[in-house]
């Protein structure tokens, strides 16, 4: 009798600890970075009557942020929150690692445009192409008739570690493309000027991020029109909005497919790996 | 004796001035024949018209609706070497188009060097104003590099890859978006074919 109320007291007790660990968990909250390009020294473009596009990419920034809270459930970071400069490897190290040290569920990247030539403005989406990637093999290949053995094995290893990281944004490629065309399709619902291109490129801050992520231009900062546009408070809303809602498209496009909300676990292993560029 | 001494005198004066004449005269000749030691692209140009043996290059600029690249013809002077010809055309792509395309290299940049290596990678070493006097953007950029990597492919078959260097570094970026460490391969995805430029008219007019 003792020894079994001994046992139940301990059954109980584990119960307790148990369903007081999950209350206090809860379901992991989305992660979403957004990054507002260039920043203190590097001033990206500049308008004709002298805009510059870090100041008007960190107010985008700032106010897609507020506009996400407001929606969603959401943990924001931004890379960048005021007038500095952070380098392009350091902003994906923070994209990262942003869930407690586990990369982020989705990264936007704001960006305005500039060409020389023809004054011309619309906006544009990209994210990460494959490229000409270095093919192991030949390396070694390569390599191995000139270096010693052990040092040949150590920079071996160095070029597959390279070459992952490198690689890192190929785990996402659905993702990748899902994001584009979902913000693509919500900006063009949203603002006047036309959605120039929603494509891949070969962007130096998209290579080795491993989560969804895109790179919006908002528009051409090197047409007078597109300076007059990017300056008011009013398109700068809008783009926020617009993007806020392109990403809950994402988010819905996911849950209908893999029936469950990204960021509540990395879906990177369960989604189909899809070459689309 | 005087009149005889003064009669050699204007002889040998006259020699003198005479041998001047003829050696200011040869000087001349050899300047009007032989030009300037440094090649221009004009002179190319002409002596492309006079029939000199010419090479035939597709240049990439930028198209007229700013969205993409559009080839242009051009004969330039044809080169000994394959790498002669390389910086012949790259320097008639620096120069800029002819007609209504927009450049899409500062005119200030020059090429330091070119090299082409083993595996068919074109190493280009640009000089620092690639860099620091790009206009900046995204589309910018890829129409830089595109116009450099598409020419160079699709005019020299042993071209596969290009590589740009800046001063002989490698760099991540050309304005911060495009990345530049490794080589790049052809993309014909921002060629613009010239159906879809019909019509398309800029928005202003374009900035210098």
């Amino acid at each position: 009798m003792k020894s079994g109320l001994v046992l139940l007291v301990i059954v109980m007790s584990i119960l307790a600890f148990c369903a007081s660990t999950a209350s206090a968990s809860g379901p992991e909250k989305l992660c979403i970075v957004i990054d507002a390009g260039h920043g203190g020294r590097e001033t990206g473009s500049i308008g004709p009557n002298g805009l510059k596009e870090k100041d008007v990419v960190l107010d985008v920034a700032q106010r897609l942020r507020d506009e996400l809270k407001k929606k969603l459930d959401v943990r924001v970071v931004l890379t960048r929150r005021g007038e500095y400069h952070v380098p392009l490897e350091h902003r994906a190290n923070m994209a990262n690692t942003a869930k407690e040290g586990r990369p982020a569920d989705l990264l936007i990247s704001i960006h305005a445009d500039a060409c020389r030539g023809p004054a011309v403005n619309g906006f544009k989406v990209f994210y990460a192409s494959k490229r000409h990637e270095f093919d192991l093999d030949e390396i070694i290949q390569m390599e191995g008739a000139t270096v010693v053995e052990d040092d040949f094995r150590a920079r071996r290893r160095d070029l597959v570690e390279s070459a992952r990281w490198d690689s890192l944004y190929r785990k996402h490629s659905y993702g990748n493309s899902l994001l584009a065309s979902s913000i693509g399709t919500a900006l063009e619902n949203r603002l006047a000027i036309p959605k120039l291109l929603v494509a891949p490129a070969v962007l130096r801050l998209l290579r080795g991020l491993d989560m969804p992520a895109v790179i919006v231009e908002i528009g051409f900062l090197s047409s007078t029109a597109g300076e007059t546009m990017l300056g008011t408070d009013e398109y700068k809303d809008t783009c926020a909005l617009a993007i806020m809602e392109g990403v809950i498209s994402y988010l819905d496009e996911v849950q209908d497919t893999f029936g469950r909300v990204a960021g509540t676990r990395r879906p990177a292993e369960s989604l189909t790996e899809r070459e689309l560029d | 004796m005087a009149s005889k001494a003064m009669k050699t005198f204007l002889i040998t004066l006259w020699a003198l001035a005479v041998c001047a004449l003829v050696i200011i005269a040869i000087v001349l000749l050899r300047e009007l024949l032989s030009g300037s030691s440094e090649f221009t692209y004009g002179q190319a140009r002409r002596q492309a018209e006079e029939g000199e043996l010419t090479f035939d290059a597709t240049l990439l600029f930028g198209a007229t609706n700013g969205q993409g690249l559009a080839r242009e013809k051009r004969k330039v002077r044809q080169r000994d070497t394959d790498l002669d010809q390389i910086k012949e055309v790259l320097d008639s792509l620096i120069y800029g188009p002819h007609g209504v395309l927009v450049r899409t290299i500062p005119d200030r940049a020059k090429v330091n060097s070119a090299f082409l290596l083993p595996d068919n990678t074109l190493v280009l070493d640009f000089s620092r104003e690639l860099q620091t006097l790009h206009t900046g953007g995204t589309t910018g950029e890829i129409l830089t590099v595109y116009s450099i990597v598409n020419t160079m492919t699709m005019n020299f078959k042993d071209v596969e890859k290009v590589q740009i260097l800046i001063d002989g570094d490698e760099i991540d970026t050309l304005a911060g978006h495009l990345d530049l460490e490794q080589p790049f391969t052809r993309d014909t995805r921002w060629i613009i074919r010239p159906s879809e430029l019909t019509g398309a008219q800029p928005l202003e007019t374009p900035s210098t």
